[in-house]
């Protein structure tokens, strides 16, 4: 079922330049999907299209069958955004729970309270007791909980150590075992990529890639090389140490060190092309 | 999940974005105001000239000033309260994304301003006439004065003041402030209009305001509050003003009040981050 409907949307911040022009992306539910651009290039304004915050200067945005921009309470309980920096109240964890969970017809206080033990949190401390890297435990935590039919998620892992981005990975995919559907806005697709099922590249404006990672790794090569590839020979190098990880539009090739990071340097800087792109997922 | 936790959420969130200070605003505003009336008080509880005796600082003076201070303070606060709402891309996500709609958190904002802000207003200054009172400076006021603040800060300054500021915070452009200000101007040349095709008009009400109370002169045309030492209520002509252009007043103040609360509206149902 397709999740989200969006056409020729542009958005534009005052009278400035466009930050999205003529984009289109649909997207179908139930998967995990990260969101990558380059710095400034209009990811989070794309969430905020998504949820509503941002009203498109012209295009068509459709979201759960609803347009956002009316936003409607019936619309909103069945979506979450977790910005990059959100604001906390200052209560402890389970007064959150208590207070912002009724809100979502899906919220399970039974999860949330599970999500803070997995992430080590104690629901009693006050959130300015917390450090920056637990309050983001606890807006993960919440963000997980609400079990909201989409989940917007903007840079979930900033802040986090390794064990937290583990944690994050883990509950996110018990969280979503029911088939939700979730967007990660982030430039640390390493750190997400064991969870994720497709890749949106946003790049000039416009939904540059949209893929499925699996089916993209058996279109491509991964391989180490000691030689830096040829330029117009179809392959992307990325010096890595030891040489260079070449991607290329060729399976035979093998495929031992498959790199969502290197995929994705590919793509923007226009050096590979997929050989079926795909426009829905 | 009801609408009253709603409430009480951005109730929560209201008190959470306000700097704490700014509920001792009134309070203080006021002891200022009032230490300085018994700085200068004299024997009588008047204070006066020393050269020629003359009253310059009586208590409905001091009561005029303490209530324009504070309606001034919740002014203040008010409008930073709801603006801090709005200018803090955080909170308006917050608030945006929150699964209510625009009218209900429209509603709950006016709402968690009309609550909290008497509700320091009466606090604060019902401690301070508490002091007053033990300090025994009492006998300075009627004995229901403890009425006249929270008449005063508690209403009257929401009605007329409130409401429209809480207009302007949540448009937020300068564009439209100007625009609301121009709407103040235009009411203002309204009355103009009106007293100036009937003369009478304003001297009704500054007549109308002598029958009141006993009027403080404070110089040849500016006017305090009253405050009567029996039955009457002290009152400001401008007070007066309501009391006796009663249509013009109430249509100029719901049409203000109404058009600024349509701006803050769509201001709200426009609002982007």
């Amino acid at each position: 079922m397709m999740i989200i409907n969006i056409n020729k949307l542009s958005v534009s911040y005052g009278r400035g330049e466009k930050v999205l022009d003529q984009l289109d992306l649909r997207l179908d539910s139930g998967s995990i999907t990260a969101l990558a651009a380059p710095n400034g290039e209009g990811k989070t304004t794309l969430l905020k299209a998504i949820c509503g915050l941002r009203f498109p200067d012209s295009g068509n945005v459709n979201v759960l069958g609803f347009e956002p921009g009316k936003r409607q309470a019936r619309f909103l309980e069945q979506l979450y955004f977790l910005p990059a920096e959100p604001n906390l109240p200052a209560w402890t964890p389970k007064r959150i729970g208590t207070y912002y969970g009724p809100f979502y017809p899906n919220f399970s206080d039974e999860l949330f309270q599970k999500c803070l033990a997995d992430f080590s949190v104690d629901p009693d401390k006050m959130i300015g007791k917390l450090s920056f890297g637990q309050q983001r435990r606890v807006q993960l935590a919440f963000a997980l909980a609400v079990r909201t039919e989409l989940l917007l998620l903007d840079e979930p892992t900033l802040g986090l150590d390794i064990a937290g981005k583990d944690q994050f990975r883990r509950s996110l995919i018990q969280a979503t075992e029911d088939g939700q559907t979730v967007i990660i806005a982030t430039h640390q697709l390493t750190e997400v990529e064991p969870v994720l099922d497709n890749l949106l590249v946003l790049h000039e404006k416009k939904i540059h890639s949209q893929l499925n990672i699996g089916q993209a790794y058996e279109q491509l090569s991964f391989t180490l090389s000691r030689q830096e590839p040829k330029p117009f020979d179809g392959s992307y190098g990325r010096r890595v140490p030891g040489g260079w990880l070449v991607v290329k539009n060729d399976y035979s090739s093998g495929n031992a060190h498959p790199d969502l990071e290197t995929l994705y340097l590919a793509l923007t800087e226009g050096k590979l092309k997929l050989q079926e792109p795909q426009t829905t997922l | 999940m009801t609408s009253f936790n709603r409430f009480k959420l951005l109730l929560l969130r209201t008190w959470q974005l306000s700097p704490r200070w700014y509920f001792f605003l009134p309070a203080v505003t006021f002891l200022g105001i009032n230490t300085f009336g018994i700085l200068v008080d004299g024997s009588d509880g008047f204070p006066r000239f020393q050269d020629t005796d003359e009253v310059f600082l009586s208590p409905s003076i001091l009561l005029m000033l303490f209530t324009y201070a504070s309606t001034i303070s919740l002014t203040i606060i008010g409008v930073h309260l709801v603006s801090r709402h709005f200018r803090n891309d955080q909170l308006k996500t917050d608030s945006l994304t929150l699964p209510v709609s625009n009218k209900q958190l429209y509603v709950m904002l006016l709402l968690s301003c009309f609550i909290f802000l008497p509700f320091f207003g009466i606090i604060s200054n019902t401690l301070i006439f508490g002091i007053v009172k033990l300090i025994g400076l009492y006998g300075l006021y009627p004995r229901w004065a403890w009425m006249w603040p929270i008449f005063s800060i508690a209403v009257l300054p929401y009605m007329m003041i409130m409401i429209p500021f809480i207009a302007f915070a949540l448009i937020q452009s300068k564009q439209t402030i100007l625009w609301g200000l121009g709407v103040f101007a235009a009411g203002a040349i309204i009355i103009a209009t009106i007293a100036n095709w009937n003369p009478d008009f304003m001297n009704s009400v500054n007549l109308e305001a002598e029958n009141i109370g006993q009027l403080a002169k404070l110089s040849d045309d500016v006017y305090g509050p009253t405050l009567g030492t029996d039955s009457s209520v002290g009152i400001s002509p401008f007070f007066a003003t309501f009391s006796n252009g009663w249509s013009t007043s109430i249509f100029f103040l719901l049409v203000t009040t109404g058009l600024l609360l349509a701006s803050g509206w769509f201001a709200l149902k426009n609002r982007e981050v």
